[in-house]
């Protein structure tokens, strides 16, 4: 009996060990595998990698050569696109696998059958955002032509050699710890990948907040406060030729334009305010070795693996060094023997909601111009992880998808106006591959520019420079024709005077060459003064990141690449400068406490840099910030989205307004101005910050303050970075808020195929966090000290390799 | 003891190369193999042995990778210090070294 009861309960004990280790549990991986020192995660530490691939070969036309550098980044070198694209998909997949896949399946809204149900949410989001549907047209069209076909197809199978010479130890830590697999990639794999990255740049959709601002403060809400920004303010293109209007006329203004329902939606999550990036070059004249300069960092979320891939290209035919986004072919910001380019968003509003007026429940019809027109439907069926199905039924009009239609479409994403179809860019089949594939090749300045004309998404400003000195900046996209706030506001979808027509013509869009002043540059301000003869909506940045850099670039002309360098770095605060004697002002009208006057003393001594180590940041900063939340204490009450003030709109009224309604409290018997505010917002702040970080002020560093910390796309919490002491601010040269930043830093010396460059960014190559390449140019980046780079003609010329790969 | 000597031997090689189910299949064969006079012990034997032989490569690995991706990995499963994992490792060894021993004694002992 005690045998049998034994054998019994050790049966029962074996299956169970097997049972535990083989099975996933809740957030665990299996336990078996993950810990097995054969298959679980410390084979991810071990650096197989420099091993050459041999089975690639078969794949290849010709000869090609890999070198890679101390950094693990690979120069490619082949005879031909082929065998280029399909080996610069094989080392992106090698590096990045998880992360593009991430990339691919948020785009088109699957991540819930690989990731869990918890996802769902965020699947339905992109199903009905459609941009699945969107990138499928957009492949077809890319398919249909032979280069960016071979591009494509090349690209893919690269990649998939990757894939395929995985078995489970050796998959990506990620796989491991989420027990997933890796998914064969596709052309279409790689239009999602640019359709992602048009949806960060532009999808930002403030038409329902507008029209809900509108109705509730009515049309001087936007006159009065969210349009107003300093006069000193410079736009991006200097010299602007024609300004003979070609503006359609409006056929609504301010306040006859359609009035959407105020529908009660939750508040959402603000838009980032702070996005930004920066871009500039010099012409010869304003360099001290009579070269042409260009200097690129654009400022994104710095997530873990970074954003951005480095690799050099080479064939016969070009030969170029730069970034891209890891499963997009070609090079989105780098240079060449010919050309070097960056890029900053335009912030152009390209995305505009339409109040759908339906026929019947069926949402079979809808009235257009008087006329009843059919909808499309498109099923969208989401797979869950254990394995159920929903189908979602996604009504199409003419101007685009109907994004939700009622509160039972989404819990999340409150900003999506119920009932309204959107019209975005990002719908468009763009050529945007091919323009990147050509600005490669491209070896003039007016190669490069018909290069441009086919980028159509997202709108950006692109810096460009020549080793035959020409530079310029071209805002460039496609950009529709609107008439004076035409899409600012949730507009009538019955009505063809609200319908995008045509886009700005390439020549017509604002850009200068050579301008006067011998530099140009961008920092995601406004692009053009009043007198630009088509109409440009645009809310991004205020004057002091701009303004400071122009102001730097026009003080001498003797530029080395290190003072570049440097002033990427520079961390100085044209806000505070503007702001600090204002705000002194009014303390000096009444008595502080001593226990206050220290604080007011670091205020008075402070140089306006952002400094990691200085204290006065952080208290302007809170101040600053205290001082605008109780100027808007108007706007707590209200609980739909509406369109808030930005710190800059605060700062205005401070300066040029400081008797402004805005500035009297809802609660208070007196009226108060922007003085007694000021004073109030300054005890606030000090009591802010002795509640966050203590009463030591040591603890105040703006580097504690601005806390930087670069974290894991899918947010485990080991793989992040920890924190990093930062200087800058968003108004700074050095964008750095919080994780948010320069995700790339560039600074080219134009020079033929002497051409070299100075560069670095937040992370490193590797996505592996077991891998020495993970963070390793954190360090370099964190101070801008950023490797040399150069250009090599062919493989032999490159005599610094760390290891090769010669197939 | 020869054959205890032979199942490390055998099962650094089988842990090091092949699924983490081979080593049970492998404790679960040595079980019968082996002689050991007591066999209300062979539990802990097979743990301690196991565990032993999965802790070392595990150390060893992560050892050539300075420690950098156990380090991250402590931190993924909340761990307040980085040899926690190391008891991990050698506690899911030691349960397959221990159940697949004493699986074999209680057939064995009819």
């Amino acid at each position: 009996m005690m045998m049998k009861l034994k054998r019994l309960f050790t049966g029962l004990f074996f299956v169970l060990v097997v049972v535990l280790f083989s099975l996933k549990m809740g957030p665990l991986p299996r336990l078996g595998m993950f810990f097995s020192p054969s298959q679980g995660y410390v084979k991810n530490g071990l650096e197989a990698d420099e091993t050459i691939p041999e089975f690639v070969r078969g794949s290849l036309i010709d000869k090609a050569t890999i070198h890679f550098d101390g950094n693990g980044v690979p120069y490619i070198f082949a005879e031909n696109n082929h065998d280029l694209f399909v080996l610069q998909g094989y080392v992106a997949a090698r590096d990045r696998l998880f992360q593009m896949e991430v990339s691919t399946r948020l785009t088109s809204g699957r991540l819930a059958e690989w990731l869990g149900n918890d996802l769902i949410e965020n699947d339905r989001y992109f199903r009905r955002l459609g941009l699945s549907a969107a990138a499928e047209r957009a492949t077809e069209k890319a398919m249909n032509d032979s280069v960016t076909a071979e591009i494509l197809t090349a690209y893919a199978q690269g990649v998939n050699i990757y894939i395929e010479s995985l078995s489970k130890e050796d998959y990506p830590i990620e796989y491991k710890l989420l027990d997933i697999e890796p998914e064969r990639w596709e052309p279409l794999k790689t239009i999602l990948v640019l359709k992602n990255i048009t949806y960060t740049l532009t999808g930002f959709f403030n038409d329902l907040r507008n029209s809900n601002t509108r109705a509730l403060f009515g049309e001087s809400f936007f006159t009065d406060v969210l349009f107003k920004d300093f006069d000193e303010l410079q736009p991006i293109i200097s010299e602007l030729g024609n300004t003979v209007s070609k503006k359609e006329p409006a056929p609504f203004n301010l306040k006859n334009y359609f009035k959407a329902d105020l529908t009660k939606q939750k508040i959402p999550i603000e838009p980032d305010a702070d996005n930004g990036s920066n871009n500039w070059a010099l012409r010869a004249s304003k360099t001290k070795n009579g070269k042409p300069i260009l200097s690129s960092d654009p400022h994104l979320t710095m997530s873990l693996p970074s954003i951005w891939y480095e690799q050099s290209l080479n064939t016969p035919e070009f030969s170029a060094h730069g970034v891209n986004i890891p499963g997009a072919p070609c090079i989105s910001i780098g240079f060449t023997p010919f050309l070097s380019w960056g890029v900053t968003n335009s912030g152009s509003d390209v995305a505009d909601f339409y109040q759908i007026t339906f026929r019947d429940s069926t949402m079979a019809e809808y009235l257009f111009d008087g006329k009843w027109l059919p909808t499309t439907i498109k099923k969208e069926r989401i797979k869950n992880r254990d394995g159920s199905d929903s189908i979602e039924n996604v009504v199409y009009t003419h101007h685009g998808p109907v994004v939700f239609n009622s509160d039972s479409d989404s819990k999340t994403h409150t900003e999506i106006p119920f009932g309204a179809a959107l019209r975005w860019v990002a719908y468009e089949d763009g050529n945007e591959l091919n323009a990147l594939f050509e600005m490669l090749k491209s070896q003039s300045v007016k190669q490069y520019t018909k290069a441009l004309s086919d980028f159509g998404a997202p709108a950006l400003n692109w810096a460009f420079a020549s080793s035959t000195d020409t530079i310029g900046m071209w805002v460039n996209g496609k950009i529709p024709k609107k008439w004076d706030y035409q899409g600012m506001f949730i507009a009538d979808g019955s009505s063809s005077a609200y319908d995008w027509k045509e886009s700005i013509p390439f020549d017509d869009l604002p850009h200068e060459i050579n301008p006067k002043r011998n530099f140009v540059s961008s920092a995601n301000q406004i692009p053009v003064s009043d007198t630009y003869p088509y109409y440009f909506d645009y809310k991004m940045a205020g004057f002091s990141r701009p303004n400071r850099i122009n102001q730097l670039l026009s003080e001498k002309n003797d530029f080395m690449v290190e003072d570049i360098q440097k002033m990427q770095l520079d961390s100085y605060s044209l806000v505070a400068k503007k702001l600090v004697p204002v705000y002194l002002h009014a303390l000096s009208e009444i008595e502080l406490p001593d226990s206050m006057l220290v604080f007011k003393h670091l205020i008075e001594s402070w140089d306006f840099v952002n400094e990691d180590k200085q204290i006065a940041p952080s208290i302007f900063h809170q101040w600053r910030r205290s001082l605008h939340k109780l100027t808007w204490d108007e706007l707590d009450a209200v609980n739909v989205p509406i369109s808030k003030p930005w710190l800059d709109n605060t700062d205005w009224l401070v300066v040029e307004n400081p008797t402004s309604i805005w500035f009297d409290k809802v609660d208070s018997n007196q009226k108060e101005t922007s003085l007694d505010l000021i004073q109030e917002a300054f005890s606030d702040a000090i009591k802010m910050l002795k509640n966050q970080f203590g009463s030591s002020t040591k603890e105040w560093i703006w580097a504690k303050y601005n806390k930087t910390d670069l974290k894991h796309i899918a947010g485990i919490p080991g793989f992040n970075s920890g924190y990093i002491a930062t200087s800058g601010f968003s108004e700074s040269i050095n964008a750095i808020r919080g994780t948010h930043g320069p995700s790339w830093r560039m600074v080219v010396e134009m020079d033929a195929w002497n051409s070299w460059a100075y560069v670095t960014y937040p992370g490193g190559q590797s996505g592996n966090p077991g891998s020495v390449h993970y963070l390793d140019r954190l360090e370099s980046w964190r101070v801008n000290k950023g490797k040399v780079v150069k250009l090599y003609p062919s493989a032999d010329k490159m005599k610094t390799a760390s290891y090769t790969w010669e197939f | 003891m020869f054959t205890l000597i032979i199942y490390v031997l055998v099962s650094v090689g089988v842990s090091y190369f092949l699924p983490w189910w081979v080593q049970l299949l492998l404790s679960v064969l040595f079980g019968f193999l082996l002689k050991y006079p007591f066999d209300n012990h062979k539990f802990l034997l097979g743990f301690k042995l196991t565990g032993l032989v999965w802790l070392g490569l595990s150390l060893v690995l992560s050892w050539q990778n300075d420690f950098l991706l156990s380090s991250r990995i402590a931190e993924v499963f909340m761990l307040p210090h980085q040899s926690l994992l190391f008891v991990i490792h050698f506690f899911i060894g030691g349960l397959l070294g221990g159940a697949g021993f004493m699986l074999s004694s209680v057939v064995k002992h009819k």
